[in-house]
């Protein structure tokens, strides 16, 4: 037995996989890897792997999380070379730690995401936007709609959203990079941006770039917890 | 922003978009601007069905394995994101390269059921492709079509420019490189039709054309080039090509497995079963080859199931050891082995017991008739006693849940074989109640089709129940067969009714097929899109009586697809038609003297039986 923490990409098709598909795509790939994985104990034996926060279908991301245990032990190095050729575009595995010792799962510990933003704006509302953005930041309270199956309600994310720039890649093209909260103490979603911005705009791309646990101003990441 | 990102970015917005978005491991993306024939194999169905399909998987394969040649996947859009490509302005596209059908050389339909022809039409026109044969110019693609319904491929006869009859992979590839030579030749499309029509297979519907009585009946058919189509065969199917780079979806789609054809064809002879007929002789694998195939299979897919397919798995010469190596040595790594159906005997249900360690699912047996004399009339011989003993062996093995399948509506039934159904039911209910006599889990699902007779099989030309006969029938099962452990299923009379009128109608229905579809018809088989307005103000319009399709024919008819030879006789289907209203039986030829259906003969094919030494 050996427990690995692994972070990998999802992009191309694959971003459209929901958090059920990803989980089926990556146990074939790893059986096609000849990585034996741990499976519980039990009436339903179900595989040792569990994956850190979701990610909505659609979005795209350059660092997502998985904790996995084999039946083997592998050489990190090995572990990654060997599914990285079985994976399909768009799954590649960035990096693999070996843990010493069982890891707190992801889900408790990563508490910070980062999502890059890519919108295509009327050129002549492009300051307003921007500056529409700018103000999220100095206001105390941002309310947004969310739909579930209970019906809607109504959420204050701003203690959730800790940063916010933009930056104009051309005219008519607008990228917000914004960090918050993710986990158990409060959710920023991209899509509640999306819905305070008071002017239509179209969404061309959203990237999740990067996840971490913060805590009292200091940043570890997910790899550094294992 | 390229045009595919464009699509991309909106694909959050429909349900299951990985229907849409290709990149499956073991796809294949070959470069678009070195090959010299491009062709999309298209099913006319959503993806999940589709990519279910084996037969477009074994030609995927071959295709991209020349190396002239691509092949590229492409499947019905669910309605909503028809939306999208309509709105954004971009045509139906292939999975892979995301290229407009308009770009391929060849579009290739697999036509498996008569009520996926509109969705043909609808696939046609988002891809922006004229719809009828006769308004396509030089440089719209050519548009071919294959699959069990092509043995009776009139009613799309407008539509598609060559059907290609019977096994694909004997004649496909030869029939594409013909295709490259004629292109640079600079051949036109009628030129070319005229060449290929003289292959193995290839049906060209405009050479051919059909005279009718006043009585609507044929009256003669006219070849313009003298050709006759003959059905294409695999003469060695021990070595003929399966899928080895299996794609895996993303999504879970219907048969969610690796499936690996241990044998081809079926010779039992089920006087209704077009499948029994249009894939003769028998052909088996080597065991040895099969089990090469499977655990290369399992290894480069990760499937957690594989299953051992064919018309008849049971009948295998050596099912059983060959069941018990693959469960060996699969079942360890937490792969499953399933076979797709059983006989009525204890022998199947051992066989279950051997793969289905879980007896929580359910075994299906298919009696098809209720009684003796019906299962006789249809050439099924099985006894109550067959099925009795199987189901008290299902029981006795610890599964609480059976299937059983029947049909109504066919040759000679009476209310006897109605009531036999009921009777059968309730018998294994009982047996079911003295094996477990304290459970509330006993369940016995009773399936009923309505009988609806095909082309090229000795039903042929009997008539079809009507709608109104069927409910009846339905409705005395409901009424006498349901219990607290007896359910009953039926499928929809009128989607049976219009799967009749196409499977034995003739190429008048082609303006007729057009009208329903404009009128928004499509995706008929699924009940909840089906819509009958459409096909009744179709017909109406068109002025043609569906009902003249679903009557008996005579002997002497001319029927619709007697231009297509299958390889069995006219006359051994005639024969056999006559033995059934006897109520004589006819013999297995996998194992007993050759029943002289013609297929060997006339195809100069023959059966082949695995040896015993294990390959």
């Amino acid at each position: 037995m050996a427990e690995y923490r692994l972070s990998f990409t999802k992009g191309s098709s694959v971003q459209f996989l929901s958090h059920l598909d990803l989980a089926k795509t990556i146990e074939r790939a790893l059986r096609r890897a000849d990585i034996p994985l741990a499976y519980s104990e039990g009436f339903h034996p179900h595989p040792k792997m569990s994956f850190g926060p979701a990610l909505a279908v659609g979005i795209s991301s350059l660092e997502e999380y998985l904790d996995l245990e084999t039946v083997i032990d592998i050489p990190a190095e090995d572990l990654q070379k060997r599914l990285n050729r079985s994976l399909p575009d768009g799954l590649q595995i960035l990096a693999v730690k070996r843990c010493l010792k069982h890891p707190k799962p992801l889900n408790a510990v990563i508490n910070r995401a980062v999502y890059n933003l890519i919108f295509e704006v009327d050129p002549s509302q492009q300051p307003a936007i921007v500056d529409a953005l700018h103000h999220m930041m100095d206001s105390d309270r941002l309310e947004v709609t969310r739909t579930n199956k209970n019906g809607q309600k109504v959420v204050n994310i701003r203690p959730w959203l800790h940063n916010l720039k933009t930056e104009t890649l051309e005219e008519g093209e607008l990228q917000v990079v914004i960090t918050g909260e993710i986990g158990s103490n409060g959710n920023l979603r991209p899509d509640d941006i999306v819905q305070l911005i008071p002017f239509p705009v179209k969404v061309r791309r959203i990237v999740r770039t990067e996840m971490w646990h913060e805590e009292n101003g200091i940043i570890v990441k997910p790899l550094d917890l294992c | 922003m390229s045009e595919w990102e464009r699509i991309a970015s909106r694909l959050v917005e429909v349900n299951k978009p990985t229907r849409y978005t290709g990149g499956e491991y073991n796809s294949v993306t070959k470069d678009w601007d070195t090959v010299d024939l491009k062709v999309a194999l298209a099913f006319p169905d959503v993806y999940e069905i589709g990519l279910s399909h084996l037969g477009l998987r074994i030609l995927y394969e071959m295709i991209n394995d020349h190396p002239q040649m691509l092949a590229e996947r492409v499947y019905a859009p669910w309605k909503d994101f028809q939306e999208v490509l309509r709105s954004e302005g971009y045509p139906l596209y292939a999975l892979e390269s995301k290229h407009g059908l308009k770009a391929f050389d060849v579009v290739g339909f697999s036509l498996q059921y008569e009520l996926s022809y509109t969705t043909v039409l609808t696939m046609l026109d988002l891809a922006g492709i004229p719809i009828r044969s006769a308004e396509r110019s030089e440089t719209d693609p050519l548009i071919i079509a294959g699959g069990p319904c092509v043995y009776n491929p009139e009613p799309m006869a407008d539509f598609i420019d060559l059907f290609l009859i019977g096994e694909a992979e004997e004649v496909l590839i030869g029939l594409f490189e013909k295709i490259m030579a004629y292109r640079k030749q600079g051949l036109a499309k009628a030129r070319m039709l005229e060449e290929l029509a003289k292959l193995p297979g290839v049906y060209v519907p405009s050479h051919f054309t059909i005279e009718y009585k006043e009585d609507g009946t044929i009256a003669g058919v006219h070849s313009v080039t003298g050709q006759k189509a003959v059905r294409a065969v695999v003469r060695d199917f021990n070595n003929a090509p399966s899928p080895k780079r299996w794609i895996v979806p993303f999504m879970e789609i219907v048969h969610d497995r690796v499936a690996y054809e241990i044998q081809r064809g079926c010779t039992k002879g089920c006087r209704f079963c077009q499948a029994g007929m249009i894939y003769r002789p028998v052909r088996e694998r080597d065991p040895q080859r099969i089990m090469d195939s499977l655990k290369q299979l399992v290894r480069d897919t990760g499937y957690e199931e594989l299953s051992l397919t064919s018309l008849s798995s049971a009948d295998y010469s050596h099912i059983q050891r060959l069941l018990e190596e693959a469960c060996g040595c699969f079942t360890p790594a937490q792969v499953n082995v399933s076979l797709p159906s059983l006989r009525i005997d204890s022998f199947s249900v051992d066989l279950a017991k051997t793969f289905q360690s879980n007896r929580k699912g359910s075994l299906t047996f298919a009696p098809e008739a209720g009684t003796e004399r019906m299962r006789r009339v249809i050439n099924k011989g099985v006894t109550e006693e067959d099925l009795m003993a199987a189901s008290e062996a299902a029981f006795r093995s610890g599964w609480q849940k059976l299937k059983l399948y029947f049909m109504l509506g066919l040759p000679t039934e009476t209310e006897e074989d109605l009531e036999g159904i009921v009777r059968l039911a309730r018998k294994v209910e009982q047996l079911g109640r003295q094996v477990y006599p304290k459970t509330n889990a006993l369940r016995i699902t009773v399936s009923v089709s309505t009988f609806v007779p095909k082309a090229h099989t000795p039903f042929q030309w009997h008539r079809q129940i009507s709608v109104v006969e069927t409910r009846e029938k339905q409705k005395y099962l409901q009424d006498n067969l349901r219990s607290k452990v007896v359910q009953l299923n039926w499928h929809d009379p009128i989607l049976s009714r219009m799967e009749g009128i196409f499977a034995r109608g003739d190429r008048r229905l082609g303006p007729v097929i057009y009208k329903a579809w404009q009128k928004g018809a499509s995706f008929d088989s699924w009940t909840d899109e089906f819509k009958y307005e459409c096909w009744t103000a179709a017909f109406d319009e068109v002025g043609i009586d569906p009902d003249f399709y679903l009557r008996e024919r005579s002997y002497d008819e001319i029927l619709p697809w007697d231009h297509l030879d299958s390889g069995v006789s006219r006359e051994f289907l005639k024969a056999e038609n006559e033995r059934a209203k006897r109520g004589i039986l006819t013999a297995d030829c996998r194992n007993q003297p050759c029943t002289q259906c013609g297929v060997c003969f006339n195809l100069g094919v023959g059966t082949r039986l695995a040896g015993d030494d294990h390959g």
